[in-house]
């Protein structure tokens, strides 16, 4: 245990399976033997993360990967820049739909596979279409907040199966804490949205996960470490320190062996609160429950190198920003998103145990950074508004 | 949906807090404040709908209510309302956001009211849900007196049985031993009751 002299550290979290660096840094004394003290802060919405972090409350927590990227933008709250110097897993994120979607796509489509990109999507459109020659009321899906990967996932996927967000399918958000009711009452038809809620929809038998985060983009970052920009200029010793600590606690968190631990640490009332049993599900990866041959990992916290906030990833939820029009593309943009994910300060911070990690860094050099998506579209963050016009769905052109 | 609300018309006030006696303060104050068009949610099933259907132009909402993101979702990025949103919060006007914060609420305007008339609202909310805490923080300490008396008063009457004490007396040598012991005259006289318990003594 070393000693120091920093300042007691409040970092939030919301309760969701892949807050599980953070609580694990905290419970496992990884944080202690990093001479830092946390105090975590569970919190009921991400609006909340984003002003406590924003106003000083925190000094960091847990976001959703395009969260920084929106307030250094100025998206819908204060122009405040904040950074990513680490990326906390990848994958964890499914699409669940009820179980009266399910039914009607397995009759428009015998043989649904399950976990498929491209034949859910297909069953989908098919149901879609028929609902309409019904002229049925159009189908609503659920995220958990807009500036969110699982929203710009979901639109991604509805959108390469030529569904048009927002206008074939209503878009809407509800808590995570409400999903399930949600879809047993009615109000939604699908959802996209982290771990545990898609696991416990089966449980209760309201719903079914039909596709997974990974199978959209097997390389796509998920929950990231975010913080004020000015804060970690003027303390990069006690980021450094942040970021060991959580690497070590990502890489226990991946371990299988560690995983009934894991659950069962979560699974208390101060952290995710869900039964251990549904969270050591989810950490299983057995979220869907036919999957294709082609499976990937469900949800990784330190495997195929998940903590590095690669500038290309921040680059991509940007162009579904753009996309969508939550943002009006502009050069001006790209250069404030490509300040936001520090790759460099990761490598800073673990130099000591990882002295070549800065050089393996570039895209180029590893395969973990794939921008091919299922569809057979890549991105290449040099060419954003190429990448954006060849998207065929898109409120961009529009 | 309408356009926004003219300068004359009281603008549409939402209050969502499941807290029934903090949004009944709050709405009190609203209305006294010449705001007339106020509605309390407490249910937030369907959010959205509910508030499409009553087209607010300012939301008020706790922020331990998760439904917070869902306000996110509608006015920043979803086509489901024709009104742009700012929240109250302008680059200059930090103070009153961390003020809010503090309280514990957030506030959701739609662009065109008066800032005037949005100060009005953000700041009635905010000293409404101070006066709520303060309320609630005196309640508890009214309670938790009301407790330590009663229980100073059994181990009185314990000492005064077991001892043959006055009343005067024991209260006096439980007082004394407080300060000695520098800790609360309650708990003192909590670990009175506690030991004549242990030892069978009297309990009255």
């Amino acid at each position: 245990m070393t000693t120091s002299n920093f300042p007691k550290i409040h970092l939030g979290f919301i309760p969701l399976v892949d807050s599980a660096p953070l609580v694990i840094a905290a419970q496992k004394g990884f944080f202690a033997r990093n001479g830092l003290d946390v105090e975590l802060h569970k919190e009921v919405s991400w609006a909340n993360i984003r002003d406590r972090t924003i106003h000083h409350h925190f000094h960091a927590a847990q976001m959703l990967g395009p969260m920084p990227i929106a307030a250094s933008l100025g998206l819908g709250h204060l122009k405040v820049d904040l950074i990513t110097p680490m990326a906390l897993g990848m994958g964890g994120n499914a699409v669940t739909v009820s179980n009266d979607l399910l039914a009607s796509m397995r009759s428009v489509q015998k043989d649904l596979v399950l976990g498929d990109p491209v034949s859910v999507g297909r069953a989908l459109a098919k149901c879609m279409a028929r609902r309409k020659q019904q002229a049925r009321e159009q189908l609503t899906f659920a995220v958990v907040y807009p500036f969110s990967a699982h929203n710009y996932e979901l639109r991604y996927w509805l959108a390469a199966s030529g569904i048009r967000p927002d206008y074939d399918v209503r878009f809407t958000a509800v808590p995570p804490s409400q999903m399930v009711a949600a879809l047993k009452e009615g109000h939604i038809d699908g959802f996209c949205v982290g771990e545990p809620w898609s696991t416990l929809a089966d449980q209760e038998n309201v719903g079914q996960a039909v596709l997974s985060k990974s199978a959209i983009w097997p390389g796509c970052l998920e929950k990231v470490l975010g913080m004020r920009t000015d804060w970690a200029e003027a303390h990069p010793d006690i980021v450094d320190a942040l970021i060991v600590s959580l690497d070590a606690a990502c890489a226990w968190c991946e371990a299988p062996e560690n995983h009934n631990e894991l659950a069962g640490i979560l699974s208390q009332e101060e952290f995710v609160g869900t039964s251990a049993e549904a969270i050591g599900r989810s950490l299983s990866g057995n979220v869907i429950k036919e999957t294709s041959a082609a499976k990937t990992a469900f949800m990784s916290f330190h495997a195929n190198a998940a903590n590095i906030p690669w500038t290309a990833q921040s680059l991509w939820l940007y162009s579904q920003m753009v996309r969508w029009g939550h943002v009006a593309h502009s050069p001006q943009g790209v250069e404030v998103v490509k300040q936001v994910y520090r790759p460099d300060i990761y490598a800073r911070a673990l130099a000591a145990s990882a002295p070549n990690l800065a050089h393996q860094m570039t895209p180029e050099k590893t395969d973990f950074f794939s921008g091919r998506f299922y569809d057979g579209h890549a991105f290449d963050p040099a060419e954003i508004e190429q990448y954006l016009s060849s998207l065929e769905v898109s409120a961009y052109s529009v | 949906m309408k356009g926004p609300a003219s300068v004359n018309a009281s603008p549409i006030v939402v209050v969502i807090d499941e807290n029934d006696v903090r949004a009944a303060i709050l709405e009190d104050g609203l209305r006294e404040a010449g705001l007339v068009n106020v509605h309390r949610l407490s249910d937030t099933t369907n959010l959205m709908r509910q508030l499409v259907r009553l087209d607010p132009d300012v939301i008020i909402i706790d922020l331990e209510n998760p439904s917070r993101d869902v306000l996110e979702q509608m006015f920043l990025v979803s086509r489901s309302v024709s009104r742009p949103v700012a929240m109250f919060v302008d680059q200059s006007d930090s103070e009153r956001t961390n003020a809010a914060m503090d309280a514990g609420v957030s506030a959701y305007v739609v662009d065109g009211l008066k800032k005037e008339r949005i100060k009005t609202i953000v700041d009635m909310a905010i000293s409404r849900f101070n006066t709520f805490s303060k309320l609630r923080i005196e309640l508890e300490e009214a309670r938790s007196e009301l407790a330590d008396r009663k229980i100073i008063e059994r181990a009185k009457g314990i000492m005064m049985q077991s001892r043959g004490m006055s009343e005067d007396e024991a209260y006096t040598l439980l007082r004394r031993t407080a300060m000695t012991q520098k800790k609360r005259l309650a708990d003192i006289a909590q670990s009175v009751i506690t030991a004549s318990e242990l030892l069978g003594g009297a309990t009255s």
